[in-house]
Formats: structure tokens, sequence, C-alpha cells
């Protein structure tokens, strides 16, 4: 049996990487203590993915480049409480700057990068809890 | 009122693959920092990350990537870059990215979107060649009429066979070759049929169909000030389904005498019409004559055996040329010496041409005097089903075409790639064709071999 822990990040992004670029639409681990279903979301502004471990988690990708800015600092202990559509942060080009927000009512688990980061199309941005 | 140079310290490259990581080591050598934007698919590979930077803009698919036109502006300005180069492909014979990106303030590595709309219509590109003096295919310059009798006046004063191009058309697509009079109108409106579906306009022009002819092609390099010179000439015949798949330069049997003015009506023509960067006439050879076909407003993927030849490293000039620099060479400057072939190695199965893709296992580049191999593909790359299946380009050079053939054969010989199929196998035996190594062969010399090969 796999060691694989399926709530890391870098797993999760390795896997909807590969889905994508297979052009499957979904994903579903199961096994004991721990499920991960990943389903790709095509007109979405953000993929998504959840994990079901001891929290649902999301993991929300930058839905193009720019200069991520965080709406709120990272928050310990799921403080942090969004509702669907929420703002989780900014991308900034240039002058403009584009709203990345949740889909579901949710709150910040944590930041995966950093206030002012440039990020490129698909790389995560913020783990977020499902309520 | 001249320009002045203009501010370059960033240039964002606007393509992928060998093309990228050519442009880059220009880059370097100028002192020039580089951003490369990539796809998903190639947010990995190691030239992506051995730029100063990258910005994955979308998705695999090049439509949502590579030609997604406003990424790449917001890219440019993400990073700061100044300029955009768009290598070969995608966007850079896009007049509308051209003058996108001059409206964003930024240097667009090539030619304003005057000149390149004006070379994509190949009616308007001929009217220009015709009015600088460049030898040009007989028929009108100028648009078919939709007047039977006149289409058909007109097939007749050009003399069977004709062949009809759509005037957006180009690299073999939106053409039909009529043998005689009986099948001219039915021609006629099936291209013009096509013209319309695949680039969106009808119009249609006529020319005499020449039927063995070999591909020269003249480079030119041209600067804002009204410089322009031409770097020798290239024969690129060897082609497969209208795709280039060995080019060599100089062209073999074309003598100075012959070649020199149709060079000098070239840099007029980019004279007359104002023409900056680098640029490519493409001719059609037959019984000593030169026909111009189209002129490509961009660095050619074959670029290399003129760099070969003439010694000039023609991306550095293109990047100098779109900061505002003077051409630092005059014609009588311009020696090309040797002679260099090139290679392109995809990966395509040798026989049946069936894309492969997958990841490199195991990979062995051939070097030495004379040979140069660009490419971005290393072990562990990964060849994606998405693009062009170009995956690196062999070029060699030595004092005559003799010996630049014999250079070629043993660098086909140790160059091994293992994991994906490549057409490496098909590019030995063709180097050791006899009518090839003689030279002169046309366009269509390729197609009969494969197809003799193939029935062997």
């Amino acid at each position: 049996m796999s060691k694989m822990d399926l709530s890391a990040p870098a797993t999760i992004e390795t896997l909807t990487a590969a889905l994508e670029a297979a052009g499957v639409d979904g994903l579903e681990i199961t096994r004991p203590g721990q499920s991960l279903r990943i389903v790709i979301s095509g007109t979405a502004p953000a993929h998504t993915v959840s994990v079901s471990d001891t929290f649902q988690a999301k993991i929300v990708k930058a839905p193009m480049a720019g200069q991520f800015l965080c709406d709120l600092p990272a928050v310990p202990g799921c403080q942090t409480r969004k509702r669907p559509a929420d703002t989780l942060g900014f991308l900034r080009v240039g002058p403009m700057l584009l709203p990345v927000k949740t889909e579901t009512a949710a709150c910040v688990h944590r930041y995966l990068v950093d206030h002012e980061t440039i990020v490129g199309f698909g790389d995560p941005i913020a783990e977020i809890t499902s309520q | 009122m001249m320009q002045t140079t203009r501010n370059l310290q960033t240039v964002l490259i606007a393509n992928r693959g060998e093309i990228a990581l050519r442009i880059m080591r220009a880059c370097r050598n100028m002192g020039l920092k580089t951003v490369v934007v990539c796809s998903q698919a190639d947010r990995d590979a190691a030239y992506v990350k051995s730029a100063d930077q990258s910005v994955c803009i979308g998705p695999a698919a090049a439509s949502k990537s590579y030609l997604n036109q406003d990424a790449i502006l917001l890219a440019a300005r993400l990073t700061g870059a100044d300029a955009i180069h768009p290598g070969y492909g995608f966007l850079s014979e896009r007049a509308g990215f051209s003058a996108a990106t001059e409206d964003a303030g930024l240097i667009f590595i090539g030619p304003d979107a005057t000149s390149i709309a004006t070379m994509g219509d190949k009616i308007a590109a001929k009217s220009a060649m015709v009015a600088a003096g460049v030898p040009c295919v007989p028929g009108p310059d100028c648009e078919l009429p939709g007047e039977v009798d006149q289409i058909r006046q007109i097939a007749s004063k050009i003399g069977y066979p004709v062949i009809i191009k759509a005037a957006g058309g180009g690299g073999g697509r939106g053409m039909r070759v009529v043998p005689d009079e009986a099948s001219l109108i039915e021609a006629v409106a099936l291209t013009r049929e096509e013209a319309r579906k695949a680039f969106g306009s009808p119009a249609l022009y006529m020319e005499k169909f020449l039927q063995h002819p070999r591909h020269i092609e003249i480079q030119v390099l041209c600067d804002i000030h009204g410089n322009a010179v031409w770097l020798g000439h290239r024969d690129c015949s060897m082609q497969r389904r209208h795709q280039k798949v060995v080019e060599e330069a100089p062209a073999p049997g074309i003598s100075s005498s012959l070649i020199a003015p149709v060079g000098a009506a070239c840099v007029q023509a980019c004279r007359q019409i104002g023409y900056r960067g680098v640029g490519t006439f493409e001719f059609l050879f037959e019984d000593g004559a030169f026909y111009f076909i189209e002129m490509n407003t961009r660095l050619q993927v074959e670029h290399p055996v003129t760099e070969m030849t003439s010694g000039v490293d023609i991306v550095c000039q293109q990047i100098g040329i779109a900061r505002g620099d003077v051409l630092p060479m005059a014609q009588d400057a311009i020696v090309c010496e040797g002679h260099s072939m090139e290679c392109r190695i995809n990966a395509e199965d040798p026989l049946t041409f069936m894309p492969s893709a997958g990841v490199i296992t195991a990979l062995e580049l051939p070097s030495g005097p004379g040979v140069r191999v660009d490419t971005h593909i290393e072990v562990g790359y990964k060849v994606s089903p998405y693009y062009d299946s170009l995956i690196a380009k062999l070029i060699v050079h030595g004092p005559d075409r003799r010996e630049a053939m014999a250079r070629m054969r043993r660098a086909l010989a140790g160059f091994e790639v293992e994991g994906v199929a490549t057409t490496i196998p098909l590019l030995r035996d063709l180097f050791q064709d006899e009518a090839f190594a003689d030279g002169e062969t046309d366009i269509h010399y390729l197609e009969t071999w494969l197809k003799n090969r193939s029935a062997a």
C-alpha cells in the first residue's frame, strides 16, 4: 500500500496536473482514514480539489498569471470564514486586479504563496476548508 | 524623422521548444534578461527553468496559451518585459499581435503590423514585389474576378497548367492545380469556398503552375534607418507535404551572378515598403529563372544554415534592429563561406510519420567541428502531443557541399534518441541517396523517393 499523503498539496497538484494532461474529468481514491476526490472544473474561475481526512480541504489554483495579493494574512486554526464567491485575494497585472474567489462556503486553512508573489496559471494559491 | 534607440533590458519569449532556447541564447549574448511564457504542458521543461523568469499563462492547448495574445501581453506587463519575441509559428505573423504589442508600449521583435498584413495578403505582396522589380510567377497581381469568361481569358493568357491560390493562404494550404480549361471553373469555385472557410476571405489569384521547381530562399535583414542586406540563399526543396525536411545554404548549382540581382531586388523591395527586421523571400526556381512566391515576415526554422555560412547571428541582429540599432554591416561585407545543411529532427515514426509522444529515456547528441544542435530536449523531457513534433535541428557546416554531407552522415550516425520514435533513421537513409548527393533536386523529389522507398 502506498504511503502517499493524499492531503499533501504537492500530491494533489501532481495528480491534478496528470488528470488535466490526460483530459480526464476526475479521480477518486479511498483508503482507510483518507479519501481524495479531484474534480476538474472546466468552466469554474479556479480549479479546486477536495481531500477528506480530518477536514474537507480544497486547493484554489490561479486562474491566470498575476501577482497574488492576499485578502487577509494566513490565519491558523481555520478562523477566516468565507461565503461562496467571497474573495480570497487578488491577482494584479499592472493596474488590473482580478479577484480570486471561493466556489463554496469555506474558510482559509492556509495560503500556499506569499503576498505579492508572481504566480502562473494553475499554481496553487490557497488551501481552504469546506464548510 | 529617424527613430532613436529604444530601451531594452528584458525580452519576453512568446514561444516554446528549441526556438525559445535559441532566442534565450541570443539575449544572453546581448546581456539581456529573458522571460519565457509557457503552457502547463511545458512548465516543468528544463529550458523554461533556464530563463531568468518564467510564467505559465494557460493550459496545454495552444489556443489558450501560446496563441493567447492577451495572456502574453499581461505576462509581459507582469514581469516588466520591454519587448516580445514571437519566434516562428504561433503569433509571429499576426499583424494584430505586432500592433497590440506596440500599443502596449512594448517592442515587437519583428516587422510592424502593416508589413505583416501586406505580406500576409498574397495579392498585395505580389503587387509590392512587381513594383520593386522582384521576379514573380507569370499571372496578374490582382484578385481573380468572379466573371467566368474573364477567368478563362486569364488562364488562357498565362497558359496551362495554372494554379489557383487563396490570397490569405500559405504553407501549401488553399491552392489547386488546374491542368486544362475543362476543370478550370469547378476548381475556382471549390478553392474559393475553401478559402472563405479556412482564411475568412474568398479572394483568389491565379499563376502559372511550375512543374519541377526548386524552393529557393533569400534571407534579408533591414533596420529602421534604411539599411538592408541579404545574407545569401538557401535551398529548401527537400519537402514532404509542403513541410521542409532538409535545408541547405547555399543552394547548389546557382551561381553568384545569377542570384545577385535577385538578392539586390529583395533588398530594394524591403526599402520600398519600409520593412524592418528579418525576412525571407521565397522563390520557385525553374529553368534558370526565379519566381517570387511569398515573403515570410519572421525568423525561419532554417535560419541556422545562413548563420553558419554568413557568420551573422540573425537572432541577435533581429533584436538589435527592434531596439533601433543601425545594422553593423554593409552588403559588401557579407561573405558567405562553405556549405551548411540542416536536418529537422521530428518525434515521428520514420515510416508512417505518425507523431510520437513520450519521455526521452536516453539521448546522445553529436558534436565536433562544424556540428551544431539546436534543441530543448534532454533525458527525462516529455515530448508533448499538443505541439509541433520538431524536437531538434541538426546543423553542419563544411568547406563544401560534399564535406557538409559527409559531416551530416557522421552526425546523424551519432545522434541517438530513445523513448520516442524520431525521423533520424529516415534522414540517415536520405543522406545515402545518390541523386540528393548530386544536388539540385526539385520540390517533388522527396515525395517520390518516399513512395519508392515504401514500395520497395
